[in-house]
């Protein structure tokens, strides 16, 4: 399972994924998982396979699209953000910070 | 520092090679998962080399990089469409399978043993006869459980193509081995009974009246299924 500093990333990993892939626009895989970690500072360093399970998953919910891009070497599958995917960030954003917040309060 | 094998395969060809197994028979959602690994891990590999890192070395910092194949495998079987309610399916239909088609040779099994220890009741057309009429019966319900359990394990790859879900190897070769060896068991305990004439009196498992041959030959069965299973789940070689 993904991890940062020894807790479970699951639960956030689809609040990471959509939001790099608002950041950076559409991407394949490499290069989204070069983007989350270039944003984290090197800190999210997640077993880079995980994401693709996570990207399909977020396919089948309708919240990414993806198409094989043929222009490039070698046919790449390049993800990017649907309508639905742009709204369900924008909760989980909401949702995070209300979190983070709460948090906040707690350990201040 | 290179890490290519006696057969010229380089890490992440043995890497890729390993998650073709895992991702057997989930069609084209297997397909589109080993195109985006490979991709990945060519340009992990080139990114490495382009930072300086020689080729051999490269391409083990993206394997190690990218996960264990068998984790990054299940995790995308499990995204597959009707991974929740696929997978309890796929076991039930894979048990049930097994089991109809093991039932079915035995019973064949069992009716053919029949015809050849006597001779005298070998033709089905001899009506008069009880044995070849028993006989006649037991080739009959055989050949039915055979078919069905044919039918549940073919209907379970197609589903499997279908739905995206995985067959694990690992599982099938499990569950032949527990209903080979329960098989097996039976067998022996059929034929070692020392009532009702020899016999345990298990009229619904006729067809389990089989020889004492045929129990060594499933247990040898169960235990070489199990001993595939064990080793299927040994550390892959990529990561030795």
């Amino acid at each position: 399972m993904p991890t940062f500093l020894g807790m479970d990333l699951r639960g956030h990993l689809d609040l990471l994924l959509l939001s790099t892939l608002r950041q950076v626009g559409p991407a394949h895989g490499y290069a989204l998982i070069s983007g989350l970690r270039e944003r984290s500072l090197g800190a999210l360093d997640l077993p880079e396979g995980t994401v693709y399970p996570a990207l399909h998953r977020l396919e089948r919910e309708g919240l990414v699209a993806s198409e094989w891009d043929t222009t490039a070497a070698r046919p790449r599958r390049v993800y990017q953000l649907t309508t639905a995917g742009v709204a369900v960030l924008a909760a989980k954003r909401r949702e995070w910070r209300a979190f983070t917040r709460a948090v906040q309060a707690v350990l201040a | 520092m290179t890490r290519r094998t006696d057969a010229g395969e380089s890490e992440v060809e043995r890497y890729l090679d390993d998650m073709f197994d895992r991702l057997a028979h989930t069609g084209g959602a297997g397909r589109r998962a080993l195109a985006e690994t490979e991709d990945h891990l060519r340009a992990a590999v080139a990114d490495g080399m382009t930072r300086g890192l020689p080729a051999g070395q490269a391409e083990h910092e993206a394997v190690a990089r990218f996960g264990p194949a068998g984790r990054i495998a299940r995790q995308m079987r499990s995204a597959g469409r009707g991974g929740r309610i696929g997978r309890p399916v796929s076991n039930a239909l894979l048990l049930a399978g097994i089991a109809l088609a093991g039932l079915g040779v035995s019973y064949l099994a069992a009716a053919s043993g029949s015809v050849l220890w006597h001779p005298d009741c070998s033709s089905f057309l001899t009506q008069d006869c009880y044995l070849t009429q028993t006989t006649h019966q037991v080739a009959g319900t055989g050949t039915m459980f055979l078919v069905l359990g044919v039918a549940l394990l073919l209907s379970r790859l197609l589903a499997a193509r279908a739905t995206g879900l995985a067959v694990s190897a690992r599982n099938t070769a499990l569950c032949a081995a527990a209903w080979c060896a329960l098989a097996g068991a039976v067998s022996y305990a059929d034929t070692a009974a020392p009532y009702s004439g020899g016999r345990l009196d298990l009229w619904w498992l006729a067809g389990l009246k089989a020889p004492l041959l045929a129990g060594g030959v499933t247990i040898a069965a169960a235990l070489a299924a199990a001993a595939w299973s064990l080793a299927r789940s040994h550390r892959p070689r990529y990561l030795r």
